[in-house]
């Protein structure tokens, strides 16, 4: 063997050679998304892993989300017909398993409950109404979607549109949820569009809710909320429970999650054992759980299915999902408005497309800028985490008649 | 299904069906948390009011003027304290304040630091 010929060879092995142009523009892409995480601080607790695994999954011949193969062979011992992995395949493969079998966004939720504090909301029960109304985002991006099938060689399948309307209830761990068990192949770029958004609500909601309100509406000083009972914080998380999931099983192990991190943190002050479970799962837990999902989720994002129209119509509609849910929080929380006589300030209503806290935080100052001395973040902390509740119910309802 | 009017037209119905249900599961859980409010009103007993006297002694005054400079400030922010943890109350008094010498090993003031850390 030549000199020449086994440098050849070796040259043929490296990733260069093998890289096709969609593999370059993607790393490109996971190289602007990392920039964008790290000066730009666009969520990067989350962007940062989906742009790492982006990259990681675009390396040509590295095959990180190889299948494992098998081979089937009679067993000699017992002649029957068995299973040999003879490829125990990729690395991120693997990983994948908990966002393809719904594994990683429950116990996600497990985390954000054991953080949230729902105090608020069952200070001000009717706030849940704004958490409510603010899904209406969700279900225009998904008829908006399904629009989109007029025109020719855009189509979206109903499980495609209900994947992308879901961008609209501003929740990732929810969109992923519900993404990997209708539409996997669209994984990458909901994600990505998902969490950008969540990064871009304080530019996105002002315009929008100073649209919508009057300056009087926003000068509104809402009551001082009352003080929540120790038993109603215990009784809350069980009570949500067992409401959603018996009327929507499909939203069980989301809701589910959600409200048993939330009893951790509230039993955690009765019993103190319960501490450690409870700091577990808002931290550890939570972090291994975050880079496994954000890693893998970056990883679904292949070129030849990223790099395509479809791509562009999702962020587009997830732009309008996130105007129209928010929209249509600020116009209900009018309508509260007007019903108990200027009680309430509109803009809390925005806050009900989740995205907690960023969306609240919104509310609070773009209440500010009207009226130095209101403070509505408590407030709109109440529609913010009925946001999340909402959101949850809606993926439930899309996953139980959506999945065709 | 598989042309686009008949698409858009089950996306209607799940629209519908979606709207309602996420409303109707909201506002049920609304009225239940009116409930869960009688509840705990019930459960609730008025909390006796008490009136702690805090000891005069006479080392105090002397410890707390040569170690503090800034004393109507500490005064102050230990006074809300004490009113805020004993539910405010316009009868309390802080006559002295004096400051006790712990007698917690490092090792343990270092464990107390790295939880309060972690809380935050």
């Amino acid at each position: 063997m030549s000199l020449t010929k086994s440098i050849v060879d070796f040259l043929l092995t490296m990733g260069f050679s093998a890289m096709t142009w969609q593999e370059g523009v993607m790393l490109v892409v996971s190289l602007v998304l990392i920039y964008l995480a790290l000066v730009r601080g666009f969520e990067p607790l989350l962007l940062l892993p989906i742009a790492f695994g982006m990259l990681l999954a675009n390396l040509p011949l590295a095959g990180l989300n190889a299948e494992p193969i098998y081979k089937i062979m009679i067993d000699p011992a017992t002649g029957e017909h068995v299973h040999k992995m003879t490829d125990a395949g990729g690395l991120l493969y693997w990983l994948y398993r908990g966002v393809k079998l719904g594994i990683y966004p429950p116990l996600i939720f497990l985390g954000v409950g054991a953080m949230t504090d729902f105090g608020p909301l069952i200070a001000n029960p009717r706030s849940i109404l704004l958490g409510a109304a603010a899904q209406f985002g969700i279900f225009t991006t998904f008829l908006g979607a399904l629009a989109l099938n007029f025109v020719p060689g855009l189509g979206f399948s109903i499980p495609e549109a209900a994947s992308i309307g879901i961008i609209g209830g501003a929740d990732g761990p929810t969109a992923i949820y519900l993404t990997a068990k209708l539409a996997p192949h669209l994984l990458g770029p909901i994600a990505v569009a998902a969490y950008s958004y969540m990064a871009l609500v304080p530019l996105i909601q002002p315009p929008i809710m100073k649209a919508l309100t009057t300056k009087a509406e926003r000068e509104i000083v809402m009551e001082q909320l009352r003080p929540v009972s120790k038993l109603e914080r215990i009784i809350f998380p069980i009570l949500v429970t067992l409401v959603v999931s018996l009327v929507l099983p499909a939203a069980a192990a989301l809701i589910g999650m959600l409200m048993f991190g939330n009893l951790l943190r509230e039993a955690a002050s009765m019993q103190s054992t319960l501490h450690r479970l409870m700091k577990t799962s808002e931290g550890e837990l939570m972090n291994i759980v975050v880079i496994f999902l954000g890693v893998t989720v970056g990883a679904t994002a292949n070129g030849e299915l990223f790099l395509s129209p479809r791509t562009l119509a999702i962020v587009a509609l997830g732009l309008a999902a996130f105007s129209i849910g928010t929209a249509a929080g600020v116009l209900f929380g009018k309508l509260m408005c007007k019903m108990t006589g200027g009680k309430v300030n509109p803009l809390i209503g925005s806050a009900g497309v989740s995205a907690v806290p960023m969306a609240a935080r919104v509310s609070q100052k773009v209440g500010q800028e009207a009226n130095p001395s209101n403070f509505l973040l408590m407030h709109a902390m109440g529609p913010n985490v009925a946001g999340v509740i909402g959101s949850a119910v809606a993926a439930g309802v899309l996953l139980s008649m959506c999945n065709l | 299904m598989t042309t686009a009017p008949e698409m858009l037209k089950y996306g209607l119905i799940v629209t519908l069906v979606g709207m309602g249900i996420v409303f109707l599961v909201l506002i049920g859980l609304s009225y239940m948390l009116d409930g869960l409010k009688l509840v705990s009103k019930k459960g609730n007993v008025e909390k006796k009011s008490e009136v702690v006297e805090l000891e005069n002694s006479k080392e105090s005054a002397t410890i707390a003027d040569v170690s503090m400079e800034d004393e109507g400030e500490l005064i102050a922010a230990i006074s809300a304290a004490l009113a805020s943890y004993m539910g405010s109350n316009n009868k309390l008094v802080v006559k002295s304040i004096r400051r006790v010498e712990g007698n917690t090993p490092a090792w343990a003031k270092v464990a107390r630091q790295e939880q309060m850390l972690n809380r935050l």
